[in-house]
């Protein structure tokens, strides 16, 4: 077992090296870098000042080199438009973004399971069916038009919620974690908490629809096929009451597919934390990257790519390792 | 017929031609059949295109005297009202099918010709090239989806065309899975070995033993993956990065419509509907596909 997890984390690091490579072409390899990096301040002194910092006369390995050198170091270069360093905006916008993802994922948690289980329980039956129908229209609903939609109804209608951004302007929550949910409890202040929250609302139930339609689905099928086994039906024949069949004997086992959908979809839902945090005016990565792409901002666009590819691929690592842990069946040589 | 046939058994001919067997049960899913007819009716709105609307997608008010047209509610000749710019709303939403089905069908055709192509070598060759090919295909699944194409944009600029090539490039690897699964699959079956004692090339070996196991996960793939494409490519419409004004795209009109969206809300909701309802159509077409051609994906959904 020891041995599987030591090969699996390190099949981690060829693909963290094509991740760099990939994020250093975004860069070197095509275009001129001088303009890229200048972009609308580009003299030929400031290119010189660029091809000597950037090392852009050496050879290509040399170069890519260089560029994992200063990674490593936490440079990532300055932000063309800010001109600060890509790592101290990186440092303010991440916990946004981890914030906004965490809580669209507890959401979908909380949400796609019970309806997927009851779903199966009561196969076939009217809440069966709409279950399945209101989760194919959630694999098939665009994020940002669910977004707008949210807006629309419970922010311009209904005035229930805020429609943009983290807080209002003029609140301020001591910084700690930059997740200002955390922040404000730390601070005791529950009424900041409360406006956080109620600002976090309608980002995270939109980023939260699709993968809670896709756990519902799964844990559905993963439950119909465990309620299909034979220890089941002993159960059932015992007289176990057909509440604890499922409570007890079927999910547990019906879990463990959930752990990689899970894990699968927190990838999805980076994906849609672009989307979603553009339309929201949340502003975390994935509107930066966005951003920096139509201001050709290349530092920042490189260094938004970069931390998303990482962090899925240490998702898609921890839910590996998981398995090991979650079922004692699978035993890696 | 040559006189090593005679050496084969003959071959056993299936009690139905299988591809009539396979259209009469996906014929008898409901899932795919409603699939389909989603799938038609936006055909039809696609290739009827100018006869199905009333004005020219683009053409605008700004020089005539459309302008007063302009943010119409639902009416009787514009029955989805008009945009900021005086266009027909559903001129455009009948053009943008037109949009989104060549970027689900172009990209998908892309993705499955590159895919395919590095699957089967890598399946062949094994090996270092097998090693190379798949561990290039798991750097780009390490990027979540839409965030390559995003990078794959940034290089190229945003266009059309660089939204589709980008949305293709990124599901390359699904593809190249599923070739190469059906590839080592096959290849170690004895008929195959027998097939290339014979002398059969690596190209006959590909399209009469492996294409026609590989068939049915294809296109089961296929059909879940344009809707997955049409997505992508609307959400890099709706940031600015994929179709350019003024074309009739349905995530650029939600972009630009957004503005308008408290007061005007059916600019917002026809576009969404018109993503959401051509998406829902590939979707249910893929799921009723896989349970009809390809058992063994099925899990436990029945």
């Amino acid at each position: 077992m020891l041995s599987y997890i030591v090969r699996r984390v390190l099949a981690v690091v060829p693909v963290l090296i094509g991740i760099s490579f990939l994020t250093f072409a975004l860069l070197h390899v095509i275009g001129n870098p001088c303009v890229a990096l200048l972009g609308d301040h580009f003299t030929p002194d400031a290119c010189v000042e660029i091809r000597l910092r950037y090392r852009l006369d050496d050879p290509l390995p040399v170069r890519y080199a260089h560029f994992v050198g200063r990674m490593l170091h936490g440079d990532l270069g300055n932000s063309i438009t800010t001109k600060r360093p890509v790592v101290a905006e990186l440092a303010e916008k991440l916990p946004a973004t981890f914030e906004l993802a965490l809580a669209a994922i507890v959401l979908a948690v909380l949400a796609g399971i019970p309806l997927g289980i009851v779903a199966a329980a009561r196969h076939n039956s009217a809440v069966d069916v709409g279950a399945m129908v209101w989760a194919m229209l959630g694999v098939s609903m665009p994020v940002f038009w669910l977004g707008l939609m949210l807006i629309y109804v419970f922010a311009f209608q209904l005035g229930w919620f805020p429609s943009l951004g983290r807080l209002p302007s003029g609140l301020t929550i001591p910084r700690w974690s930059g997740m200002y949910t955390l922040d404000a409890l730390r601070a005791g202040d529950m009424h900041a908490f409360g406006i956080v929250l109620r600002h976090l609302a309608l980002p995270a139930f939109a980023l939260s629809t699709i993968p809670a339609a896709f756990i519902a689905r799964i844990t559905r099928s993963s439950m119909l096929e465990v309620l299909g086994q034979d220890y089941i039906r002993t159960a059932r024949a015992k007289g176990v009451a057909e509440r604890a069949v499922v409570a007890r004997h079927a999910l547990k086992n019906a879990l463990l597919p959930l752990v990689t959908v899970i894990g699968l979809q927190t990838g999805a839902l980076l994906s849609g934390a672009v989307l979603t945090e553009t339309i929201f005016a949340w502003n975390g990565v994935g509107r930066w990257t966005v951003d920096a792409i139509t201001g050709s901002d290349y530092p920042v666009v490189q260094a938004g790519v970069l931390v998303f590819a990482v962090t899925f691929v240490f998702i898609n690592l921890i839910v590996d390792l998981s398995y090991v842990w979650l079922d004692p069946r699978i035993r890696y040589e | 017929m040559s006189a090593l046939d005679l050496a084969l058994p003959p071959r056993p001919s299936p009690a139905r031609p299988p591809l009539r067997d396979a259209v009469r049960r996906v014929r008898g899913s409901r899932l795919a059949m409603a699939g389909l007819g989603i799938i038609g009716f936006l055909t039809f709105c696609a290739v009827a295109a100018p006869w199905l609307s009333i004005q020219h997608p683009d053409a605008d008010g700004i020089w005539s005297a459309f302008m007063r047209d302009a943010k119409q509610p639902p009416s009787l000749r514009h029955w989805m009202g008009t945009d900021k710019l005086g266009r027909d709303l559903a001129s455009r939403i009948v053009y943008g099918a037109r949009t989104s089905l060549l970027i689900g069908v172009t990209s998908v055709s892309l993705a499955i010709a590159v895919g395919a192509a590095l699957g089967a070598v890598a399946g062949f060759f094994g090996r270092w090239v097998d090693a190379v090919i798949m561990r290039l295909m798991d750097i780009m699944l390490a990027f979540p989806s839409l965030l390559l194409a995003l990078g794959i944009v940034a290089l190229t600029g945003p266009r059309l065309l660089n939204a589709m090539l980008a949305v293709g490039i990124v599901s390359i690897p699904t593809y190249a899975r599923i070739v190469r699964a059906s590839v080592l699959a096959e290849v170690g079956k004895d008929y195959v070995t027998a097939s290339r004692a014979l002398g059969a090339s690596p190209m006959r070996l590909l399209l009469h033993h492996v294409v026609p196991n590989a068939l049915a996960p294809l296109i089961v793939a296929a059909s879940l993956g344009i809707g997955t494409a049409i997505l992508e490519a609307a959400g890099l419409g709706f940031l600015g990065l994929g179709a350019q004004p003024p074309l009739a795209e349905w995530g650029l009109m939600l972009a630009d419509n957004r503005q308008s969206m408290t007061s005007f809300w059916w600019l917002v909701t026809c576009p969404g509907v018109a993503i959401m309802l051509t998406v829902l159509g590939f979707n249910l077409l893929g799921d009723g596909l896989r349970d009809v051609l390809d058992p063994r994906l099925r899990g436990g959904r029945r």
